[in-house]
Parts: C-alpha cells; structure tokens; sequence
C-alpha cells in the first residue's frame, strides 16, 4: 500500500515538473530552423502563382537580361522583375466600404442611435426598480 | 352566465391555459433557483449566446433574401446588399458583429465552465452537447466566410479546406467532401451556403433544445469550492430575479453591436478569382488563429513524420480529450483535479498567447 502511495506521489512530482516546464515548449519553436509547414505551404503556392501569371500572361513579366561586358551568352543573369503595379496588387485591399448614400440616411441613423440608447438607459433603470422589487420581495417571503 | 360576465382578458388568460399550461411554466421557472455567488455573472453568457443567434437567424433571413449562391453572382449581391438595399450594408455589418459576439461569447462561456468545473456529474452530457454547440458555431463562422465569395475568403477557404488533408485515411475524403471536388470552386459556394443555411441551423437548434433540456433537468451548477467546503449557497428564483437581470445584459449588447455595426461596418474585398493567385500574409478570422498559429510554428518535419500531421493529429487528440473531460475529470476536488485545472489553465494561456503572437505577426 505504501509503495502503491509513494508511486502516486513520484508521478504527481513528474507531472508537476512537466506542468512546470510545458510552457516554455513553445520557446523551442521560436529558434530560426527549417522552414515550417505552412511557410513551404505558402512557398508552393507562390510558386504556382508565378507559374500561372506567366501562363496566362497576365501580367506582363520583364525577363531583364542584364548584358555586362564580363559576361558571355552563357553566363548572363536573367532577373525576373515584376511591374510596379502588380507588387502593389500583392497586397489584398479593400475595394467596397459601406458608406450613408447621403446626409439625410446619416442623420437618421446616428438619430436612430440616440433614440436607442435613450431607450436602452430608460429601460436600464425600469430593469433596476424592478430588480430591487423582486428582491424587497424576495426578503420579505412574498 | 358568470363565465360570460368575466373580464375578456382573464377568459384569454383562461383560453391561453388551457392550450399551453403556461401556468405550470411559470410555476417551474419560479421554482428554479439560480446561485448568486462570485461566479454569477459567468450564467449571464449563456443567455448572451441566444441573444447573438436570434440577430444571427434574423440579420441571415434578409440576407437570404438579395444573397445569389454562385459564384457568378455572389460579389454582386453581396454589394448590390450593401449599395443597393436600404440600410443593407448595416444588416450584414451586424450579421457580422453579431456573429463576433456570438463566437466570443461561446469561447467565455465554455472556459468558465470548464475552470468552475460545472461538468462534473451528473452534467456531463450537457457538457459534451456544448462541445458540439462550439464545434457547430465554429463551422457557422467558416462556412460563413466564403459566401461574400471576395479573394481573401477564397483564399482562407483554401488553405481552411486544404488541412484535413493531412489527417490519414478520411482527410482526403474531408477535404473533398468540403469542396465539392478537387479545388475549391462553384460547388463549394453551393455547399458552404447550404451548410451555412440548412445543416448547421439544424444542428444547432437540435442540441441547443437538448442542452436547455438537460440544464432544466439537472438545474445550475453550484461553485465547486461551495460543494467541498459546505457553505450555504445563497439562491435567487429564475423568474423574475435571474430573468430581470439577463435583461440588463441583453440590452447593453444589442446596443453595443448595433453601435459596432454602424461605426465599423463590415467591408468587402476584391472580386475572387479561382485561378488567381493567393494573396500574402492571408490570416483566418481572429477565432481560428491559435490553430493557425500552432501550425505556422511547427516543423515541416518532425522525425519520420510529416509536422503538420503531427499537428493535426495534437489538435484533434487534444478536441477529443476536450470533450471526454468530465469522464477524465471525474474527481474534480482531488489531487487528479486539481492537475487538469493547471493543465486547463496553460492551455487557455497558450491558445491565447499563440492568438495574440498572430496578430501581432
């Protein structure tokens, strides 16, 4: 019985040890390494992405051949540049935000929104009378 | 002749009782009692959650009216919504914030749970039908996503739909089975905005009827700490005291996210493409980005095996772990409990920190 005892305990401590060491497992992970699963997840669609713009053409891709005297047909540097506006359309923005169709709509709103909390703060304090009632009630054995 | 000579509304009152027995209703939710302790407001969020999915379900019918599930047409009526119909744009900003608050809600509502231990027996199959309501409300906000059918939900959906993959033998079934095919395309529109509309509506209002009845059936759980030490639990009716203060909280919330609806509307992207290329730095919504998160960080491999199976595989263990858990936790005031509480405890800072870590990423 008490060896059964003295195991418990020995488990509880390394379970304890565990619950004081798990929250810094994550530190592990901050570490440069290898790239991650979704990082080669996102390099792969990126790639296809290259694939299929210079497929489709839709975008006009520059393959600027840098000529320089050093170099011969063989070792010319091809670079691929993308245009200006297609590096801005990288980044996915907003196109359509909602807006008042005009002043009288915008005024009725915000008037709208008065007229709610107004509601809301009356009715606020009714719901408060109330409750002390309940509980004057509720004190008294009603 | 006195039965005529009675005043009109207690001969409805009468008509009214003898279909409905609203009588014995009320005679019930007078008798339930409700603790009033610390923890008291932690009840409130139940009754919150209900608030959320009645603007949820009446925000999506007029929604449903002007919204055209193909992928032709969805942008345009999405906009069209939002241009077009009158005070459109703050219907689906609330369907939106509503929707926020509802996911939020839940969140709160299954940790407090979970930290007071309100599982433990004989609730534990309302805790298990609340798991599901979690899970369900989750698909609703995935589901969900797609349908405005604008590139960043195009592409969350891709990656979204592309991780069951991994899971062995049923994860390419899943994976297609969401899709409707091998790309995400036409009929996932189709299926998500079934599933949006249809399945889930009807699960959800399934175990919702199943978790009130077992709430009814076992009453509100009193604070363990209440139970081991034996103290008297002061306790107030459900009707009309608990019932009165709900109200209070129901009113600020319907005020905040109407206010949050019309001073952060929800806005629209770009037209999704299929074939277009998938945007940079493309994030879930802020309730899916600890999963996220917890992928982005693991290994592409892990020895022999592939990191994000290894994930995958975690998540799940840690799901289903999740849901036995009053059958694991079934000495809550032990020393057995007191070691799940602290592991409860680093795993909600986890999720928390690794939400955070991806905001600010």
């Amino acid at each position: 019985m008490t060896w059964v005892k003295k195991k418990r305990k020995k488990v509880l401590n390394l379970l304890l040890k565990a619950l004081v060491w798990l929250p810094l497992f994550p530190l592990i992970f901050v570490f440069p390494q290898k790239l991650s699963s979704m990082e080669l997840y996102f390099e792969k669609k990126f790639e296809l992405n290259v694939l299929f713009r210079m497929v489709h053409n839709q975008e006009k891709v520059k393959l600027n051949v840098e000529n320089r005297e050093d170099q011969n047909d063989e070792t010319r540097e091809l670079k691929m540049v993308w245009p200006e506006e297609s590096q801005e359309e990288a980044q996915p923005e907003i196109i359509f935000r909602p807006k008042f169709k005009n002043i009288k709509e915008e005024i009725g709103v915000y008037v709208f929104l008065g007229w709610l909390w107004l509601i809301i703060a009356v009715l606020l304090y009714v719901l408060n009378q109330q409750i002390k009632e309940a509980d004057r009630r509720r004190h008294l054995g009603l | 002749m006195k039965e005529i000579l009675k005043k009109p509304e207690e001969n409805s009152g009468r008509w009214w009782e003898e279909r409905l027995g609203w009588r014995a209703i009320m005679k019930f939710l007078r008798e339930k009692k409700v603790p009033q302790t610390e923890h008291t407001p932690w009840l409130y969020t139940g009754s919150l959650i209900l608030l959320f999915l009645i603007i949820q379900v009446i925000t999506g019918i007029v929604l449903a009216l002007y919204y055209k599930p193909t992928i032709a047409e969805a942008y345009a009526s999405v906009r069209r919504i939002m241009s077009e119909v009158p005070f459109g744009w703050i219907i689906r900003s609330l369907h939106f914030w509503s929707a926020t608050g509802m996911i939020a809600t839940v969140f709160v509502h299954m940790i407090s749970i979970w930290l007071l231990k309100s599982y433990r027996s004989p609730r534990e199959l309302t805790w298990m039908t609340g798991v599901f309501l979690l899970v369900i409300t989750l698909g609703f906000g995935f589901t969900g996503y797609l349908l405005p059918w604008d590139s960043l939900s195009l592409a969350a959906t891709k990656v979204g739909t592309d991780i069951p993959r991994v899971i062995p033998l049923i994860g390419q079934w899943i994976s297609q089975f969401l899709r409707g095919g091998e790309d995400v395309g036409a009929d996932t529109l189709t299926r998500f905005y079934l599933f949006h509309i249809c399945v889930l509506p009807l699960f959800i209002f399934l175990f919702i009827a199943v978790h009130l009845f077992l709430i009814q059936k076992h009453g509100i759980s009193f604070p363990l700490k209440y139970e081991i030490k034996g103290i008297k639990v002061n306790v107030i009716p459900f009707w009309p005291d608990f019932v009165l203060r709900e109200c209070r909280i129901w009113l600020i919330a319907l005020g905040g996210v109407i206010t949050l609806a019309i001073f952060w509307p929800r806005s629209l992207g770009q037209p999704a493409e299929i074939l277009a290329p998938t945007p940079p730095g493309i994030k879930p919504e802020w309730y899916f980005l600890f999963l996220f998160q917890t992928l982005k960080i693991f290994p592409a491999q892990i020895l022999f095996l592939k990191g994000e199976s290894v994930a995958i595989s975690l998540i799940l263990l840690v799901l289903g772990l999740f849901f036995f858990l009053p059958f694991i936790d079934n000495k809550p005031a032990g020393k057995k409990g007191k070691v799940i509480s602290i592991i409860s405890l680093i795993l909600i800072i986890y999720a928390l920190a690794m939400t955070f870590w991806s905001l600010a990423e």
